[in-house]
């Protein structure tokens, strides 16, 4: 398969998801909350009720239909559910972790919660190495703190998970409501391996933004590999530092799978031909410019025409088009939009 | 004939107006100052609320020793220590605060001032049209 035939089938993936966004979004949503629900019941799932199947999928539904905030909070309530009836401590505790998360991260209205929610599934399936390398290539810094939480929620309920005998009245420690509350703060503040993990994606996240706004060729790409690099840095100092050992074929074999996925957000997102690049400089009354242009790489459509910015147009029509359609700007520069230095 | 630079500004200022208008409106409709003390005042409170959970945490992993504390005279330099550690952590969750705030406040300035640009074009077109 060569290059042309890539971008052929990514000009007609774009093309199918601007004509059928309004069945798309709400059809992701659902499919998202409805995988989320299982995930919880396969994990935690203590409360029969909310492992019926027939009501996870009317949840999902109602998903579907609200903004991806209220997903987040309907996820929290059902997880909640399940905590209470594994244990009244449990469920304390768990209630404690998500009025801490909606009082120091929800408040400031974050767009990127998207992250929050594809974080556990993409820890099920081992690629959650590519997920704040993707939220430092789409996102603001701030997109880092959604993905620490959603490493540090999972493995709560991970831990949660391991101890439900010794939660739910096992043992010495079970009998006592306040052993118990101080065994969920230990398995907390004591996962080295998740505060680790959450640290390290942080600092991936803005090591990848930094760098991918540089205004140097490739900056993607290289934003990419640092990333990467970072993550495996970190994860395998900090493991070492706190004695948690990591799977170093399952570390290899995510970090593949994620290099993957992130190559695939930089081909759709931000395809461009550094080949070509074209510096102008010119001036107006009021500034003096220099600009870099760089073109992106584009596949006619259906109809035969290139969209307009292509690779075919000159760098004088570029120009003519920034004048035009600049508010207030003179027709006379549109010869070549002012003297050239 | 249809004018069709003026249908893609239109268009455009249309889709900010369903997307992000009325949220940056109501952004904008602040002076700088005061929506930052707003941004800053609420995470006083949220910060505060979030301290007292996890205090009231630390509280019941430290029963026992909270309780001899009462009837000691070590009570006074333990509050004073959990107020110098409020105090810490509050000042750089509100200079994030503070930062967040702020670049939003610029981000919704630029895009409100990119959207009366297209309406004053809208404008000017409606102009040379009637001349």
């Amino acid at each position: 398969m060569n290059i042309a035939a890539l971008y052929e089938i990514r000009r007609k993936i774009q093309d199918y998801f601007m004509k059928y966004e309004y069945i798309l979004k709400p059809a992701g949503k659902f499919l998202l909350s409805l995988i989320l629900l299982f995930i919880i019941k396969g994990d935690i799932g203590y409360n029969a009720i909310l492992c019926n199947s027939l009501l996870l999928v009317i949840i999902s539904l109602i998903c579907a239909l609200v903004p991806v905030g209220f997903i987040s909070a309907i996820i929290g309530l059902v997880i909640l559910g399940h905590l209470y009836r594994l244990s009244l401590e449990s469920a304390v505790m768990g209630a404690v972790v998500l009025l801490l998360i909606f009082l120091l991260y929800f408040r400031f209205s974050p767009r990127d919660v998207l992250l929050l929610l594809l974080t556990p599934l993409a820890i099920k399936l081992n690629i959650h190495y590519a997920l704040p390398v993707a939220a430092g290539l789409l996102c603001a810094p701030t997109a880092a703190a959604p993905v620490a939480i959603g490493v540090l929620v999972t493995g709560f309920l991970e831990k949660i998970a391991a101890n439900e005998i010794l939660l739910s009245g096992g043992g010495e420690v079970g009998r006592s409501t306040l052993l118990k509350l101080r065994f969920l703060i230990d398995t907390m503040v004591q996962n080295h391996r998740m505060w680790v993990t959450a640290l390290v994606f942080v600092l991936t996240t803005i090591i990848v933004y930094a760098i991918r706004r540089l205004a140097i060729s490739n900056a993607w790409l290289l934003a990419i590999i640092a990333g990467t690099l970072a993550e495996v840095i970190g994860l395998t100092a900090g493991g070492s530092r706190f004695g948690a050992r990591l799977d170093g074929v399952a570390l290899f074999m995510g970090l593949m799978m994620s290099l993957l996925i992130e190559w695939a957000i930089m081909f759709m997102k931000f395809n461009v031909d550094y080949r070509l690049i074209e510096s102008v400089q010119f001036e107006d009354d009021d500034y003096y410019y220099f600009v870099k242009a760089v073109p992106k790489v584009t596949v006619p459509g259906e109809d035969g025409l290139l969209p307009a910015g292509s690779l075919s147009e000159t760098t004088a029509d570029l120009k003519n088009q920034f004048v035009k359609h600049r508010p207030g700007g003179r027709k006379d520069q549109a010869d070549g939009g002012g003297k050239k230095s | 004939m249809l004018n069709t630079e003026k249908i893609a500004v239109m268009t455009k200022a249309a889709i900010y107006e369903g997307k992000e208008g009325l949220q940056d409106d109501r952004v904008i409709s602040y002076f700088e100052t005061d929506y930052l003390l707003k941004g800053l005042f609420g995470s006083l409170i949220t910060y505060t609320v979030a301290f007292f959970v996890i205090f009231a945490l630390y509280a019941a992993y430290h029963f026992e020793d909270l309780v001899l504390l009462l009837y000691s005279d070590a009570l006074t330099p333990f509050l004073w220590s959990a107020l110098r550690i409020y105090l810490t952590c509050l000042v750089p969750f509100l200079l994030v605060t503070f930062l967040i705030y702020l670049v939003r406040y610029h981000q919704t300035r630029e895009k409100v001032s990119s959207y009366r640009r297209m309406l004053e074009t809208l404008a000017d077109g409606n102009e040379e049209e009637k001349a």
